[in-house]
């Protein structure tokens, strides 16, 4: 058993003890207080074995604190990082190469071994997972500042030796934060990559969102297939990268003039817009046919942005300000009834 | 597993530092590219009032002269470079290319700018003058290693519309990939003598200082020597 395994038991737990008192109250089911006893001394057995193994949450307050902690160890980390840069380029003037060369390897390396000591240390993984993104910044600092002491042209394998340490650091410990900063580094790398095929330089990836939907859909292939070993991981894949290929159609939608299509602004900006419909529907189909609600609300959040935004883009000008918006409410409404008709088909066909 | 993934990062960490390290033995240990003597009018120091406080490092910045870029930068030259000349009139901006830059000091292409406009005192003798894909073919074309520079570079295109011309032109622009030049500690006290507490000064009339500045194998450059006027 993993901690998320002893976690979804825990809820299973929780969820029972409520639901048995409802069917007491409610006079339809009551236990012999022998093997209420019983049930109740094994759960309460299971739960501080969890919580001595696994460090995890057993009361909902557990839970919400958990949730505190994660945004706290977050904020903590990205502050930390910014600290780490700041305090590098104030002092590292006086400095005389080789020493400036050792800081910045020394810094990394330091990192990690603070990110094994804080994981023997605390079970929960949040201060590990705190110090492993301050690990991360340490060695894009490394080789950003290695990069301008000895004058190196930019290059964007930068972006795949951030990528592997991140994503060594995350299977490693098994932290979600810090396989989101790989996967973002991977993607940019893989974006700067499909960009220089083009014939231009790295540095100009960015002007042409479709670099982005190729990595974008590498990165949500890898998620189709689950990772046991690594709970989430496999939700994060297909999220993350379905949410770069939708904000990049979403942009080329909108400025068709950034697109290395063949086509006039308008023909590029219709195929994009269509096609932003299409997949949005695909993601919702693909969602709720494998059990994935993250890729679900994705697919419903875009298809409903791009929905208005070409709503904008046909009535805004001239149409009164207060007959516009009623019309988004009314479309709003619309998707509603479709989604609660949708919910209710779905409903039946499990009954 | 967990193991795995500290000593492979450790590992990585190490590896990356010494691949980036012998790369720069690799540029700075063999037979120099190019090396030349410039002035402060080429190679000014990169100021910031803002983050002055904040970054205290020192760097020069390549003050490159792209007078006369017009004159070889043409749609011949943007075509053998990569660039469709041919597309004016599409909206769609062709993305930067990335080239080798050739850079001339105080030679025929500074002379012949003198020729049409009265420079500024300050203004650089640093003339980019051709450029191409391939370092090695420009480095034979352009063989004197202490007037020319090869760096590399990007080139961008843009159609200019001119009452003259029934049809816009192509033009094309420059722009140094790495035009920052760190100053190591052995170098600061001599730049810091030459230019005292006026180190934000952008624009002296008569040059505080020389540099000479080395270009290795892969076509990244470094103070050699930093000595005051």
């Amino acid at each position: 058993m993993d901690k998320s395994e002893a976690q979804a038991r825990a809820d299973r737990i929780s969820a029972f003890n409520l639901e048995l008192q409802a069917l007491e109250r409610e006079q339809v089911l009551s236990l012999p207080p022998d093997l209420h006893a019983a049930v109740k001394v094994h759960h309460e057995t299971l739960l501080r074995r969890f919580a001595a193994d696994y460090d995890i949450d057993v009361s909902r307050e557990q839970k919400q604190l958990s949730w505190g902690m994660r945004l706290a160890s977050l904020f903590g980390a990205l502050a930390l990082s910014a600290a780490v840069f700041f305090f590098f380029y104030r002092f590292w003037g006086p400095l005389a190469t080789p020493v400036q060369v050792g800081l910045l390897l020394a810094g990394p390396l330091l990192a990690t071994v603070g990110m094994e000591y804080a994981a023997r240390r605390e079970r929960s993984l949040y201060f590990a997972s705190l110090i492993g993104l301050v690990a991360v910044a340490c060695f894009v600092l490394n080789l950003f500042v290695l990069g301008q002491i000895f004058n190196i042209t930019p290059s964007q394998h930068a972006f795949l030796a951030w990528a592997a340490f991140a994503l060594l650091l995350a299977y490693g410990y098994g932290l979600r934060l810090l396989l989101v900063a790989g996967l973002t580094s991977l993607m940019a790398w893989l974006s700067a990559t499909t960009g220089t095929w083009s014939g231009c330089y790295w540095l100009s990836f960015g002007e042409r969102p479709e670099n982005f939907i190729l990595a974008g859909f590498a990165v949500s292939v890898l998620g189709l297939r689950e990772q046991p070993a690594y709970p989430g991981f496999a939700g994060i894949y297909r999220v993350y990268g379905l949410l770069v290929v939708f904000v990049a159609i979403l942009i080329l939608a909108n400025w068709g003039s950034i697109s290395y299509l063949p086509l006039s602004d308008t023909a590029t900006e219709s195929l994009y817009q269509t096609s932003g419909f299409v997949l949005s529907g695909l993601a919702i189909w693909l969602g709720i046919r494998r059990h994935w609600p993250g890729v679900v609300n994705l697919g419903s959040t875009f298809g409903v942005l791009y929905l208005y935004t070409k709503l904008y883009d046909w009535w805004w000008e001239w149409m009164p300000k207060y007959l516009f918006f009623l019309l988004l409410g009314l479309v709003a409404i619309l998707v509603l009834l479709v989604m609660r008709r949708l919910r209710g088909l779905g409903g039946e066909a499990r009954s | 597993m967990k193991r795995a993934g500290l000593l492979g990062a450790l590992a990585l960490v190490v590896l990356v530092n010494a691949a980036v390290l012998g790369g720069v033995a690799w540029n700075r240990l063999g037979p120099l590219d190019a090396s030349l003597r410039l002035t402060e009018r080429e190679l000014p120091i990169e100021w910031d009032f803002d983050a002055a406080e904040e970054d205290t490092g020192l760097a020069l910045e390549l003050n490159v002269n792209d007078w006369r870029v017009s004159h070889w930068l043409g749609e011949a030259k943007l075509r053998e470079l990569g660039f469709r000349t041919e597309e004016y009139g599409w909206t769609k901006k062709q993305p930067l290319q990335k080239v080798y830059l050739v850079l001339e000091f105080d030679g025929p292409a500074w002379l012949a700018a003198v020729k049409e406009w009265t420079p500024d005192p300050a203004a650089s003798r640093l003339m980019a003058v051709d450029a191409g894909q391939d370092a090695r073919v420009l480095r034979q074309r352009y063989a004197d290693p202490n007037r020319y520079l090869i760096l590399a570079a990007e080139v961008g295109m843009e159609f200019v519309h001119s009452p003259k011309d029934d049809r816009p032109t192509a033009e094309g622009f420059i722009k140094l990939l790495n035009p920052r030049v760190h100053v190591p500690l052995q170098h600061r006290a001599a730049l810091e003598a030459a230019v005292g507490d006026k180190a934000w000064l952008p624009r002296m009339k008569a040059p505080r200082y020389e540099v000479v500045l080395n270009v290795g194998a892969r076509h990244e450059p470094w103070i050699g020597e930093v000595k005051p006027r």
